[in-house]
């Protein structure tokens, strides 16, 4: 149970991939779609239910759900709630949701794949897991995370060579994934070719995986079954002391995290922008957050900081004033505050 | 297997068919093939483990409980121990009632012995380890806490509270511990594992943000300790020397075997989202934590997993002892596939079929054990949430509870390391919706098999008696050892029969803060007579021939013909 915390950088390079490949998912894929069947009964649908969930989070399943009603027979409207309960854990009503969303649009890669990994973690049987992967690889074969996904369902079914093929088409696409790299290495080594995992698992390594556990443990661990005790044990030490999680560059999954607008989630993201430098986009965030939680010293902070570093001065002070007044031993809080009412005087006296 | 399972299935079908047809018909009964038959009202055993939960969600409340198999009186037949929570820790208002609880075996009924026994801790209970430290011949007992932990010695049935002399009271949270002779001096030492050191000013939130139980990210992780018998009620606590107190982690499942074939007894510690541990015995007292370069600490894909219970067994056959692991929700439970010959462990989850069933489940306590005789050993699994969920609309449990209640797992084991999940013949196992976590296996009725019972966080702890068919002759051997620790616990044992052979070790621990008695149950098939070669804990071994089937079996060292020493 270890979250993945995505350097700020890539996560702007996903942010972009995501905007690109979404517009195309919008415009089709290019496959036929046949003829829509009857549309699905909304009511059947597993719905969470929302009475102790934060107001923005109730509204959101609200509008989403209502859109649903309005058009029942849109694949993309059953996407877009099967991606909402999706995206706070929620999964039988994800699964339900994309399923039908699948019926409905089955040219549409985004269901096949999104169903693949509700279903994997909700305990769907694993062939339909990688049967669902598979079908998104083959509608969208220009996304190597689809196969990068596929290899690690398939290494979880058991299905070792299967989830070989899908971990090297991925890197047919993109040479320089270092997650399939890795999961290549992981899939050599399990399958008892050590050789192969130690030369695979040392290019994910020179790719970007210097400070990645899982990369470092699993390359000491083939170093071992290879004979190398030595180099083993130090790449061992490395992997105690490595720190840095590799994100997956996985455009689809990162749109529907976004879909999230728990004040929990929606203050994680406004943190990244924050150290992104994007204020506008956190300052969107952290509106949401303050619906929830208005009295929070953090509330405030965050979007005095979003006003002041957008150029917002006399209207982010107060807020920042507000938040030393909650949380008056916050030295992070003081500064920020000395420096926004220094820059407020500057400007005064220009 | 595969026959009777086969012939079970059909018969199942047929009952199902004829059902269907008249719709006004009563409910159709429990198949008469029913594996698993929930004893629990007739038995007698009437036990809930009490949180104590009084408002928010502290995570020490949705751990526990623990679950022994124990013949505490040694009358022969199996007694039950179960850990109790009383008040939460958060709020001490206590009911003294509400203390842990030993049910006497009367001839298959079970009466509250809890008070004439004295192991009626009245702490906030964990866990239990079961194990003979002082070689006289019965079981003592550790108890484990949110809070001090407690050692009872039994002098004939009744127990004495020795913690205070043994020293190993300890404070914080202690959970799953087992005994085992690391040192090979004829005393059982004493591994406990510990959690996290929990603050209950934490609060945490789901990614709907609802309130939820924290995980153990959100405190700071502890040390192990490990206590050496010095003999005479003393214990050292020898953490420092051996290794443990280096590594900081949240332990909750422990087993103690000989994972590397040197004949020296190691740890396998399943650690709750770190690394686990797998400490090689260096045979002077020192261990060194091997698990990422024997393949034991982290799953195929190189990441820790929030392991819970564990159990140490060898499920293929290959007389090479594996491990098994289970986990939270959205991660699989883990086969740890031990490749023989110290070369390490490799991640077999997939291949062994025990993935993809697991991923939707939170698994803790769990049982290796021949549930229907044929030779290979089974898996049960007992499951419930710690992080919330809608909650199901088929839990037994009511809110908050049902947030968190989910079904058990069965798997058959259909030989060479392939398991399938067992539906109806197991319905009574798998279909109650609540919160399982203590699980222990034991032969309470003595018919030859072993039964199941298995600990529930606010609802009742259940007994399963095994009425699977059989798949052949079967044997049960009990150890003794006047020259070591008395019931050789850490004997490895290979019973040989026609042109097969099984090995096991001699153990009460495994599971997840539960302990189980210290006799294996062996199918042998269509054999008469079966050979038994033990290596006993300190490394010499003997063999014992032409022994009788279907029947229990004392194997005591001397007694049956020694080879030469490892």
């Amino acid at each position: 149970m270890v979250r993945s915390r995505p350097s700020t950088a890539l996560a702007l390079v996903v942010v972009s991939v995501a905007t690109v490949l979404l517009a195309m998912a919008g415009c089709g894929s290019g496959e036929e779609t046949p003829a829509a069947p009857s549309p699905p009964d909304v009511s059947a649908i597993p719905h969470p239910e929302t009475q102790h969930m934060e107001v923005p989070v109730k509204e959101r399943f609200d509008q989403v759900r209502e859109a649903l009603e309005r058009e029942p027979g849109s694949d993309k409207a059953w996407g877009a709630y099967g991606a909402l309960c999706d995206s706070h854990s929620f999964y039988e009503c994800a699964d339900y949701a994309y399923s039908r969303a699948q019926e409905l649009g089955p040219g549409d890669f985004r269901w096949f794949y999104l169903r693949a990994f509700v279903g994997e973690v909700s305990g769907a049987a694993s062939d339909r897991v990688v049967e669902d992967y598979r079908t998104a690889a083959r509608l969208e074969p220009r996304l190597p995370t689809t196969y990068y996904r596929l290899g690690e369902a398939a290494t979880r079914a058991g299905l070792l060579d299967e989830a070989e093929q899908a971990y090297r088409s991925a890197l047919a696409v993109d040479p320089n994934l270092v997650v399939a790299r890795r999961g290549l290495g992981q899939v050599l080594l399990a399958k008892g070719d050590a050789g192969g995992a130690v030369e695979e698992l040392q290019r994910a390594v020179e790719l970007g995986a210097r400070r990645n556990a899982a990369t470092l443990a699993s390359l000491a661990r083939a170093q071992q079954r290879l004979g190398d005790s030595t180099a083993a044990e130090a790449t061992a030490v490395r992997a105690a002391e490595a720190d840095e999680e590799i994100p997956v560059p996985d455009p689809v999954r990162l749109r529907v995290r976004e879909m999230n607008l728990s004040s929990k989630e929606c203050n994680h993201r406004a943190v990244q922008l924050i150290q992104a430098g994007r204020y506008e986009e956190a300052l969107v965030l952290m509106r949401i957050v303050e619906r929830t939680l208005p009295d929070r010293p953090s509330t405030h902070y965050r979007i005095g900081l979003c006003l002041v570093r957008s150029g917002k001065l006399a209207e982010g002070l107060p807020r920042l004033e507000r938040a030393a007044e909650l949380a008056p031993d916050n030295e992070i809080v003081r500064v920020e505050l000395e420096r926004a009412r220094a820059e407020l005087s500057g400007a005064d006296g220009r | 297997m595969s026959v009777v399972r086969i012939v079970a299935a059909v018969a199942i079908l047929a009952l199902a068919g004829c059902a269907s047809e008249d719709p006004n018909s009563a409910p159709p009964p429990a198949p008469a093939t029913a594996w698993l038959v929930d004893v629990t009202e007739e038995s007698g055993l009437d036990f809930v483990y009490r949180t104590g939960a009084a408002g928010g969600l502290h995570i020490t409340e949705i751990m526990a409980s623990g679950v022994a198999f124990l013949d505490y009186d040694g009358d022969g037949d199996l007694d039950i121990y179960l850990t109790n929570g009383n008040a939460s820790p958060q709020n001490p208002t206590r009911d003294g009632d509400i203390v842990n609880r030993l049910f006497r075996n009367d001839d298959g009924r079970f009466v509250d012995a809890t008070e004439e026994s004295g192991l009626g801790d009245p702490g906030y209970g964990m866990g239990v380890a079961v194990g003979d430290y002082d070689n006289d011949g019965d079981p003592d007992v550790f108890v484990t806490n949110y809070g001090p932990d407690r050692l009872f010695r039994n002098d004939d049935g009744r127990f004495v509270d020795v913690t205070d002399e043994a020293g190993v009271g300890g404070s914080g949270w202690s959970a799953s511990a087992v005994w085992c002779d690391y040192d090979r001096d004829g005393l059982l030492d004493l591994y406990a594992t510990r959690y996290v050191e929990y603050r209950d000013t934490k609060s945490c939130l789901d990614s709907a943000s609802r309130e939820t139980y924290c995980g153990p990210l959100e405190f700071a992780p502890v040390s192990d300790h490990l206590f050496r018998n010095e003999g005479g009620d003393r214990f050292t606590d020898v953490s420092g020397s051996a290794g443990m107190s280096a590594v900081r982690a949240a332990g909750l499942g422990v087993v103690c075997d000989d994972f590397n074939d040197d004949g020296w007894p190691d740890f396998y510690v399943a650690n709750d989202a770190y690394a686990n541990n797998l400490w090689i015995n260096d045979k002077d007292g020192a261990f060194k934590d091997h698990g990422l370069l024997y393949g034991a600490a982290f799953n195929v894909h190189g990441e820790p997993e929030a392991g819970m219970g564990v159990v140490a067994a060898d499920f293929d056959n290959d007389r090479s002892i594996d491990l098994f692991v289970t986990h939270l929700a959205a991660e699989t439970n883990t086969y740890y596939k031990n490749l023989g010959a110290g070369r390490g462990f490799t991640d077999a989850t997939g291949q062994a079929g025990l993935a993809a069933s697991s991923m939707a489940l939170t698994g803790f306590g769990t049982a290796a054990f021949d549930a229907d005789l044929d030779g290979d050993l089974d898996i049960v699994i007992g499951n419930g949430r710690v992080t919330r969920s809608d909650g199901r609309p088929d839990s037994w449990v009511a809110e908050p509870w049902s947030w968190f209640a989910e079904p058990n797992l069965f798997y058959i084991n259909e030989g060479g390391s392939l398991f399938s999940n067992m539906g109806a013949e197991v319905a009574s196992f798998i279909e109650p919706v609540e919160i399982t976590r203590g699980l222990a296996v034991g032969d309470y009725d003595g018919d030859g098999d072993e039964d199941v019972v298995i600990s529930n966080a606010e609802s009742p702890a259940r007994l399963y008696r095994n009425d699977a068919p059989r798949g052949g002759h079967w044997i049960v051997l009990r150890l003794a050892d006047p020259s070591g620790n008395f019931e050789a616990i850490g004997a490895r044992v290979t019973v040989t029969y026609g042109d097969r052979s099984q090995t096991r070790t001699i153990t009460r621990g495994g599971s997840y803060l539960s302990a189980r008695p210290a006799v294996l149950h062996v199918a042998v098939g269509d054999e008469s007579q079966v050979d038994v070669t033990v290596r006993w804990p300190d490394g010499s071994t003997e063999n014992f021939v032409g022994l009788g089937v279907d029947t229990e079996v004392l194997l005591v060292r001397g007694h049956g013909g020694l080879n030469d020493g490892p």
